[in-house]
């Protein structure tokens, strides 16, 4: 039974993703701040974190810092600011991921899913992500099964969010895909979405395919309109 | 109340003194009539920069078309011979003949075409010069402030960073006084749009919190079947409604209080009477939570100008507070003295005392560090709220842990005290 830690200041938030986890199959455990939750992991590392950012004590992104070259457990980053994302994902470049609050339980139990699997946690209940064939798109190729990217036999490790949007634009090359189109792909049940924030998907996207091949320019924007790959 | 020296003209109706509608004019500054003012006034504007480069432009036009031949008007040494073919009108003015004078020669009377059309050239060339040396010094840097304040008004972040600006910056003169105005108006405007945007964010970041632990409530309630589980999440339900209307109530009335504070009347009141008022009141909350109250407040009155409302409010947080983080068996102490032309007022409490990082950010929007068992009945607004309406009294507001005297500064501290300072009022 994978074990979630979750780390956040409000106690209603605590309470209540630890009975939604908890009804997934999730064994969880509760830390109401960043120090809390560090002198646990040095005792027992979860297999998985869902982190606060913004806490008393030791806040999120200085918990995380600390446990760097100590573990490589997936953290899901629980934020209230769109400003913080940069930030946070700029921490490890890869297999965090995170949340907007206010977020769906769904969403989130997706999202831990996806990452537990892709560590070889073992997976807690059915994928939900659909569509498991891979993808092989001239030099990319994407597993959605172990949520894999590579690039000309480079590996790129994204986001479960980049990674949802990636491949909804590589299942049809050359056809463009609106925001709100991504939007659905990416969150599903969300609320509200922010157009923009579509934007710094593609934009920390072509970041990372760059970083393994500087020439990439495989994934057009259409100003206005949206986004489409294109198989050079 | 009659002002004083360096008060101004003003008009004024006290109730009572005067008929409804009646208007009374008073008081010139002791010593001054109308005449002097109207002497003042004059003076202020020849002795202004603005008005010496007017004058000098207008001087040097006077004097270029004095010794620039063949004006009208003639300034030159020495006398003037009487016009050859004798249609002169006018006899040169002398003085003494064999010493030689400057003298005025009235215009010739010759209306030849070639002499009307040289000296209306002349006419225009002048003016056109001294025309444009007023537009260089006067004219160009106010409308270069005039655009740039344009730009300024269309949100452009450095609009009074244009090298006509710059210049004007660092001139003495009215336009120069304008310049600087202008600039220190722009940067109080945008430091209080930039706060207004702060607020907003802070306040959309504190709702979500509420706001996802009310969604995952909700769909919990879709899938728990556990009674006890159901109960805690319709519990956490009422809590994040309750949760999200005292923030939404508490952030109306501190967008209110910028213009209370700005627009309400100060007036003097007693702040030991106010004290020991307010130490009455809570001193029952106290003694319920088992907690000692004690008060050492002066036993004459001490005088305060300012918002007395504003004020209690301010104390009753800091005091509702102290009694909060204590228990049974826990102290809270109030003490007020004089010192230095301030009140200084402590409130203490023998309760966990602050982290000490956090003694400059509990004074922060939306900062919270309550006790377990109050999570949620606070919003994280009142200690920033008191210190808005602290530093609008031009007083102080600190926090600071209590130890014993000569104790390690991480050692455990034995409470928290929270200080207030406000002006004494020096009266009328």
């Amino acid at each position: 039974m994978p074990r979630i830690a979750l780390v956040d200041d409000d106690r209603n938030i605590l309470t209540t993703l630890s009975i939604c986890l908890g009804a997934e199959g999730f064994t969880v455990d509760t830390y109401g701040d960043g120090q809390a939750a560090y002198e646990a992991f040095c005792r027992k590392m979860p297999d998985l974190a869902v982190v606060d950012i913004k806490m008393p004590r030791m806040d999120g992104l200085s918990l995380i810092q600390r446990l760097q070259g100590k573990t490589t457990m997936p953290v899901i980053f629980l934020t209230s600011r769109s400003d913080e994302i940069d930030e946070v994902l700029g921490l490890r470049m890869g297999a965090d991921d995170y949340v907007t609050k206010p977020f769906s339980q769904r969403l989130l139990v997706e999202r831990i899913r996806v990452l537990l699997r892709r560590t070889g946690a073992a997976p807690a209940g059915p994928d939900t992500t659909a569509n498991a064939a891979p993808l092989v798109r001239g030099r990319l190729f994407m597993d959605p099964l172990r949520h894999e990217v590579t690039w000309d036999g480079q590996s790129v490790m994204l986001t479960v969010t980049e990674f949802l949007i990636l491949q909804a634009l590589v299942q049809r090359p050359g056809v463009v895909k609106s925001r709100e189109q991504l939007i659905a792909v990416a969150y599903r049940d969300e609320v509200y979405v922010d157009d923009r924030t579509i934007d710094s998907h593609i934009k920390r996207l072509r970041k990372k395919l760059r970083s393994v091949d500087p020439g990439f320019a495989s994934i057009d924007t259409l100003y206005g309109i949206g986004y489409k790959f294109q198989t050079v | 109340m009659i002002p004083g020296a360096g008060q101004s003209l003003h008009t004024s109706a006290a109730p009572g003194d005067l008929p409804p509608g009646a208007c009374r004019r008073e008081f010139l500054p002791p010593g001054q009539s109308h005449i002097y003012l109207i002497f003042a006034h004059v003076f202020r504007l020849v002795a202004s920069p603005l008005t010496r480069k007017i004058w000098l432009v207008s001087l040097f036009s006077l004097i270029v078309m004095a010794v620039m031949p063949p004006s009208g008007l003639l300034l030159r040494g020495g006398s003037v011979p009487p016009a050859a073919d004798g249609l002169s009108s006018t006899e040169p003015l002398r003085a003494e003949a064999s010493s030689p004078v400057f003298v005025v020669d009235l215009p010739h009377m010759r209306l030849d075409g070639a002499g009307i059309l040289q000296t209306l050239l002349l006419a225009v060339l002048i003016s056109g010069v001294a025309s444009l040396a007023v537009a260089h010094l006067v004219v160009a840097p106010a409308a270069g402030l005039a655009r740039a304040l344009t730009r300024a008004a269309t949100g452009e972040p450095d609009a009074l960073s244009d090298p006509t600006v710059t210049r004007l910056l660092t001139q003495r003169g009215e336009l120069g006084d304008a310049a600087r105005a202008a600039r220190r108006t722009l940067t109080a405007l945008q430091d209080r749009i930039a706060a207004k945007d702060r607020f907003a964010a802070d306040m959309a970041h504190e709702v979500r919190n509420p706001l996802a632990s009310l969604r995952l409530a909700a769909s919990g309630l879709r899938d728990v079947r556990d009674i006890a589980q159901i109960a805690a999440l319709l519990d956490i339900i009422e809590q994040d409604v309750c949760r999200l209307d005292r923030l939404i109530s508490d952030t109306a009335s501190a967008a209110l209080l910028e213009a209370d504070l700005r627009d309400e009347e100060k007036a003097e009141f007693d702040l030991t009477d106010l004290l020991a008022t307010l130490c009455n009141h809570l001193a029952l909350q106290a003694r319920v939570k088992g907690v000692d109250f004690i008060r050492f407040l002066p036993e004459d009155p001490v005088r305060v100008l300012g918002l007395e409302g504003r004020v209690a409010q301010v104390f009753v947080n800091l005091i509702a507070n102290a009694i909060s983080f204590c228990n049974a068996g826990d102290a809270v102490r109030v003490q007020a003295i004089r010192r230095e032309g301030r009140v200084l007022v402590a409130v203490e409490d023998t309760g966990p005392g602050l982290p000490d990082s956090a003694l400059e950010k509990v004074f922060a929007r939306f900062y919270s560090e309550r006790p377990a068992h109050e999570f949620g009945t606070h919003s994280g607004l009142g200690l920033a709220i008191s210190h808005q309406i602290i530093e609008a009294h031009k007083g102080v507001i600190w926090a600071e842990n209590i130890r014993v005297s000569g104790a390690e500064d991480d050692s455990p501290p034995l409470g928290a005290r929270f200080v207030v300072g406000l002006p004494l009022w020096a009266g009328p």
